[in-house]
């Protein structure tokens, strides 16, 4: 669906290419997660998806089309929420009626049903609101359009605790086979349950590409301070809880995966984590 | 073809538009209907235009109001050209205009409509709402033998310019409405020039392209005069005669031609630079 070829892109200011000969194929369906640090060129990826950048080299395309020409066809199926949002100030009522026109799929009902989950009134000026609440109205109006490429930079900042947790219920309850959500984080606690595929992007390049059942079908993350376990780790961090592993999975067992860890030995040591998930 | 427009997705477009700007457009509309109203009867009164004999069948006043109208005239224009990309300027509505799924032709056309066609209108509306607004309430203070009434569309047409006698081009009767022209050239040409400004740059746009005018202006002048002097000689004065073996008739058409293809020119280049815009200005 989401094909990104050999991209390259460099800002004119920092002169060093923020994304490299980037490569990634995303399929129709599934919550993918955007890990990286600060810098790392998350949301400059997003931007270049959604054809707000054009990269220097390479190309990305949407079912065989530029992005970045933003013809009406591609962009009906590409909604993007920025890390910070601005809306309008009109009624929500007004905002929706005017925006829903150019997604053919939005749902009333479901921009009613995710207001509900955030507990919002659909009676409120959106410039009568908090930064937190209007970033609430945009998370629910995007996933309401139903569009086939959803974009999301940073959806949890900026949300309240309760927010964090109905952001991971609509994001679980709205996906289809159809529907492909992109979250970019740095926050992965925030959306860790809700990911089917993890990227984890440093340096500019892809450290690792795979979907959450294979990291859980190859690794197994745990804390343990046993030296029989710790020796068979992958990669370890002490800890104040004690020392957080990760360990082949041998014996194919169920655990929980602790992004943060993983996100640490990706960029520690990609070969060994290529290796192990191979 | 419905990649580039489509006449539904351009109502909701402007319908989108406007109802997010209602506010801005409310008070732009307030300002344009209401500044031509306010100067022209004000000043009527406070320079007391009719306290004094005036030319058998002309108003005092409409001199005064032809040059004000056309001076805000040009002032309005520069200011909604530079508006007509005002959604790019914040990072947030940036993103909404370029992801917003209708194309770049039916966006344009949706500012323009706005900012160029329905603010000529009103405009022109408003200038003569204020002459007749200027009428009605000077009848209630001027003198009774004060010849006090609406500008003829002649008057208006030829900017008051009175037949002197003055033809130095050699244009007949057509120099009179030469500056009404000239006039209508510089407020499309400005307003083109400020559209571009407008979306090559989205802070201060009106500022920065009016500085730019302002070191175009003084370069052409001096091309224009340090030319003069290499092909033509020093004697000639700023402005030489030209023998040109034309009708008046065709120099009004070529010069408003130039004028007319200059600021289409102007506009596709701002439209081409929309098309190309991104959310950070790259180049």
């Amino acid at each position: 669906m989401l094909n990104i070829d050999h991209c390259t892109f460099s800002y004119k200011r920092s002169g060093k290419p923020t994304i490299d000969d980037f490569s990634l194929s995303i399929n129709e369906g599934g919550v993918y997660g955007l890990l990286g640090s600060n810098g790392a060129g998350k949301t400059t990826l997003l931007y270049l998806i959604c054809g707000l950048l054009t990269p220097a080299d390479g190309s990305i395309t949407l079912d065989g089309v530029s992005t970045r020409r933003r013809l009406p066809q591609t962009m009906k199926d590409i909604f993007i929420v920025a890390e910070e949002t601005q809306l309008p100030a009109i009624t929500l009522k007004d905002y929706v009626r005017i925006n829903s026109t150019f997604y053919p799929n939005f749902s009333q009902e479901d921009m009613t049903s995710h207001l509900n989950l955030f507990d919002m009134d659909a009676d409120i000026r959106l410039d009568k609101i908090s930064m937190g609440q209007k970033k609430k109205v945009a998370l629910a109006f995007a996933m309401a359009c139903n569009t086939k490429l959803l974009l999301m930079d940073e959806p949890t900042n900026g949300l309240d605790i309760p927010g964090k947790s109905s952001f991971r219920k609509f994001v679980a309850s709205s996906m289809t086979d159809e529907k492909t959500f992109i979250i970019s984080t740095h926050q992965v606690r925030d959306v860790g349950q809700i990911l089917d595929h993890v990227v984890i992007v440093n340096n500019r390049r892809v450290l690792l590409d795979k979907t959450v059942s294979e990291i859980q079908e190859k690794l197994r993350f745990l804390q343990s301070e046993d030296p029989a376990i710790i020796r068979k780790a992958l990669y370890s961090v002490s800890t104040l809880g004690g020392n957080s592993l990760v360990i082949p999975n041998d014996n194919g067992a169920d655990s929980e995966i602790n992004y943060e860890l993983l996100f640490e030995y990706a960029v520690a040591d990609p070969e060994s984590l290529r290796n192990a998930l191979s | 073809m419905d990649n580039i427009f489509n006449s539904t997705r351009f109502v909701n477009y402007l319908v989108k538009y406007t109802t997010e700007n209602k506010r801005t457009l409310l008070i732009n509309l307030a300002l344009i209907i209401g500044l031509p109203i306010v100067l022209v009867t004000v000043l009527s009164y406070l320079i007391g235009k009719y306290d004094y004999d005036s030319t058998p069948g002309i108003d005092n006043m409409w001199v005064e109001e032809i040059t004000m109208f056309s001076i805000i005239f040009v002032i309005w224009a520069a200011t909604f050209g530079s508006r007509v990309f005002s959604s790019m300027s914040a990072k947030g509505n940036r993103i909404d205009t370029l992801t917003n799924p209708a194309s770049y032709l039916e966006k344009f056309a949706t500012y323009m409509l706005i900012y160029v066609v329905i603010f000529y209108i009103v405009y022109i509306g408003a200038t003569f709402l204020a002459d007749i607004m200027r009428v009605w309430i000077a009848r209630m203070y001027a003198p009774k033998d004060a010849y006090i009434a609406p500008i003829p569309l002649e008057y208006v047409l030829t900017l008051g310019n009175v037949d002197n006698g003055y033809d130095r081009m050699g244009l007949g009767a057509w120099r009179n409405y030469l500056p009404g022209l000239l006039l209508v050239n510089s407020i499309l040409n400005t307003q083109a020039f400020f559209t571009l400004g407008g979306i090559v740059w989205s802070k201060n746009a009106a500022l920065k392209t009016f500085g730019c005018a302002l070191a175009l202006n003084f370069i052409m002048s001096m091309a224009w005069i340090w030319g003069m002097n290499i092909f033509i000689g020093s004697d000639h004065g700023i402005m030489p005669r030209f023998d040109f073996d034309i009708s008046t008739q065709q120099f009004a058409w070529i010069f408003g031609s130039i004028g007319i293809l200059t600021t289409i020119l102007t506009y596709w280049l701002a439209y081409a630079r929309f098309r190309e815009s991104e959310i950070i200005d790259r180049w």
